[in-house]
């Protein structure tokens, strides 16, 4: 195999390769492990560059200052009034004189037809729709024709770039800091009430209200900011999703993404249940890929269970090790008092309760291997997942809201479907998962729903589908 | 006059939508934000002046930088010397949102990384600005340089060797303590 020159992967790494020859070595790093061990060390080193030479040089009053000025001069608001150039531009004679009479030609040749003109142009969003309000710097949203543009706030669910530093305010208090170029949006929980911020692309600083929680997803992992929590988001997208804004979809994945508590308490939840969720807080941290999500203590140990694990914890033909199995319940153990940990703190949230017990239900899994296995409910909260042969189905009830979620190609892509009763959940649904939905059983219970699996329906599709049963 | 009409209006679109990473740029280059804010000024009007050679199949952003690198070079040419930003105020000194981001980077790593790029020759130190800034692939960079594309990448590579060296030996303290 005829490896990159090192020069060759430091552009790489630094994003200064285009084209067929980025393609082409992307592809060996797909197959190179020698190689790709070291663009990951160059790229966590580009990460610091770039944090170290753009940081330092951006300023957000003075950037205003700097645009203010430059709108006035073309928008030519007359002569006297364009503002005074700095000393920094004491040129020779010729050249300031060139530079006076270009602003004269543009002052006087621009005077009242432009202005009208040089306003932003920027895209309404009704209060109705605001998912967010803007503090500072500028969100573009695409204007359906691929085309970023400044809006006036951050719609609800709609793609949205920082085009600049941009610090957002959501309706219930949370706030998030993204730094410019990254791409998000802003849903909320079927509550109307917890927002749900995915981080497509880029940098984000995320700070949960002090009374309040947020749900923050990059990759197809879920991480739930408990009331007061920050943490640091980044997430690397593919080449081209920045500059083309029709390209985005509502289950579009980033390439990688990876989150670190700096205060307070976050439930980390992957989507692809493949390995166990976590309780993260300040100073650990988790990084997903497509393969996987692993979470790590401030020292640096694992704290999620090992693929060889998730084959126990699932029951498969595996044969087991006894020395596994007692790793296993260590680690289990060990994660069982994380979650005591932030229930004791956080124990009245109901929707954090839901985490725990959906965290606490997935270990009934390795019930027949006699790990450990506690099941605590709440009560106020149900919650169904199947795996059906690599379609994903999830139905949960909270408060008086209920969901259904489809996954297929191991969790890569995932619709989800809110509503307030069967009946117009079943609208929302395609038809052609109606099969699927059947397999939830929705009862009223109280204010709220129950969610269970339909055991006749389930029975029926397992045989129509050629699928084993459960046990 | 409708088309200079037109052509202030999409410029004023675009500096809405780049004048954040030019001023970043250009303030890298000058060192102090007042040059900095004369500088983008300086490159709008200009490219309203030779708005004719703009290429709209081309990325506005990228034409841009283009812009502001020369007219960096020229202030820098005038005043016979390239001021490196040496004298960026602290970090501390900058809007709460940065304050806040950057109380919470790795800052051993940063400081290392600030020293190491303060060694760096110029033309090494521009390489990364453009990229970070200007998105500028290699060979724009090279482009703008008057360099060949592979001797922008064997630069950069080399000149971050000893930047690697460095972070390796700050890990390493790192870890032993």
């Amino acid at each position: 195999m005829q490896h990159p020159e090192p020069h060759d992967l430091t552009a790489l790494a630094y994003d200064l390769v285009e084209g067929a020859e980025r393609e082409t070595l992307l592809k060996h790093l797909a197959e190179c492990d020698q190689c790709r061990a070291t663009y990951d060390s160059f790229r966590q080193e580009q990460t610091l560059v770039r944090d170290a030479i753009v940081r330092d040089a951006r300023s957000g009053p003075a950037e205003a200052r700097a645009l203010e000025r430059t709108l006035l001069m073309l928008g030519a608001q007359g002569q006297e009034s364009a503002p005074a150039r700095g000393k920094l531009l004491s040129l020779p004679l010729w050249l300031w004189a060139a530079q006076a009479a270009a602003m004269l030609l543009v002052a006087v040749g621009l005077f009242f037809i432009l202005r009208p003109e040089t306003e932003p142009d920027v895209i309404p969003v009704a209060d109705t729709n605001r998912a967010a309000a803007v503090e500072s710097g500028i969100a573009l949203v695409s204007d359906n024709g691929g085309n970023w543009r400044p809006a006036e706030a951050v719609p609800f669910d709609a793609w949205t770039k920082a085009g600049d530093e941009l610090t957002i305010q959501m309706l219930d208090g949370s706030s998030a800091v993204l730094q410019a170029d990254a791409i998000f949006n802003i849903t909320y929980e079927s509550d109307m009430k917890t927002p749900i911020l995915n981080v497509l692309d880029g940098r984000g600083f995320i700070s949960a209200a002090g009374d309040a929680q947020l749900l923050v997803r990059t990759g197809d992992t879920r991480l739930h900011a408990l009331p007061g929590a920050q943490v640091l988001v980044t997430s690397e997208g593919e080449e081209g999703w920045s500059s083309n804004a029709q390209s985005l979809r509502s289950w579009t994945l980033p390439r990688n993404a990876q989150a670190e508590v700096k205060h307070g308490d976050v439930l980390v939840v992957p989507g692809s249940r493949k390995f166990s969720s976590v309780a993260l807080r300040n100073g650990e941290s988790m990084r997903w890929t497509p393969q996987g999500m692993d979470a790590r203590d401030a020292a640096g140990q694992s704290l999620t269970l090992s693929l060889a694990s998730f084959a126990i914890e699932v029951g498969t033909d595996t044969t087991h090790d006894p020395a596994e199995l007692a790793k296993l319940e260590h680690s289990i153990n060990a994660l069982m008092l994380r979650l005591d940990d932030v229930q004791k703190r956080h124990g009245e949230l109901k929707t954090a309760d839901w985490f725990l017990e959906d965290e606490l239900r997935l270990r009934t899994f390795g019930q027949s291997l006699q790990v450990r296995v506690l099941v605590r409910g709440t009560g106020d909260s149900s919650s169904v997942a199947l795996n059906l042969n690599g379609v994903g189905v999830a139905a949960w009830a909270i408060g008086g809201g209920i969901s259904f979620e489809v996954s297929r190609d191991n969790g890569t892509t995932r619709h989800q479907y809110d509503a307030d009763s069967p009946e117009v959940l079943r609208g929302k649904v395609p038809a052609d998962q109606h099969e699927l939905l059947g397999l939830v059983k929705f009862e009223k219970n109280g204010d709220g729903w129950k969610v269970s699996e339909d055991t006749d329906n389930l029975a029926a599709y397992r045989k129509k589908h050629n699928l084993p049963g459960k046990d | 006059m409708a088309a200079e009409a037109d052509r202030g209006s999409m410029l004023s679109k675009l500096a809405v939508l780049h004048h954040g990473p030019l001023f970043g740029y250009c303030r890298r280059r000058l060192g102090t934000e007042a040059e900095a804010e004369d500088a983008l000024q300086e490159t709008f009007m200009r490219a309203f002046k030779y708005f004719n050679s703009y290429d709209p199949s081309r990325d506005a952003r990228k034409w841009l930088f283009g812009i502001a690198h020369n007219v960096c070079v020229e202030i820098a040419r005038t005043r016979k010397k390239l001021t490196i930003s040496d004298d960026l105020p602290d970090p501390a000194d900058h809007s709460p949102t940065l304050v806040a981001l950057e109380r919470l980077a790795h800052e051993e790593s940063l400081e290392t990384v600030r020293r190491e790029l303060h060694n760096l020759p110029d033309r090494t130190r521009r390489i990364l600005e453009l990229r970070f800034f200007g998105q500028l692939s290699s060979k724009e960079i090279a482009d703008l340089e008057g360099m060949k594309e592979t001797a922008v990448r064997v630069a950069l590579h080399r000149a971050l060797e000893g930047l690697r060296a460095k972070l390796a030996n700050t890990e390493q303290d790192h870890a032993a303590s």
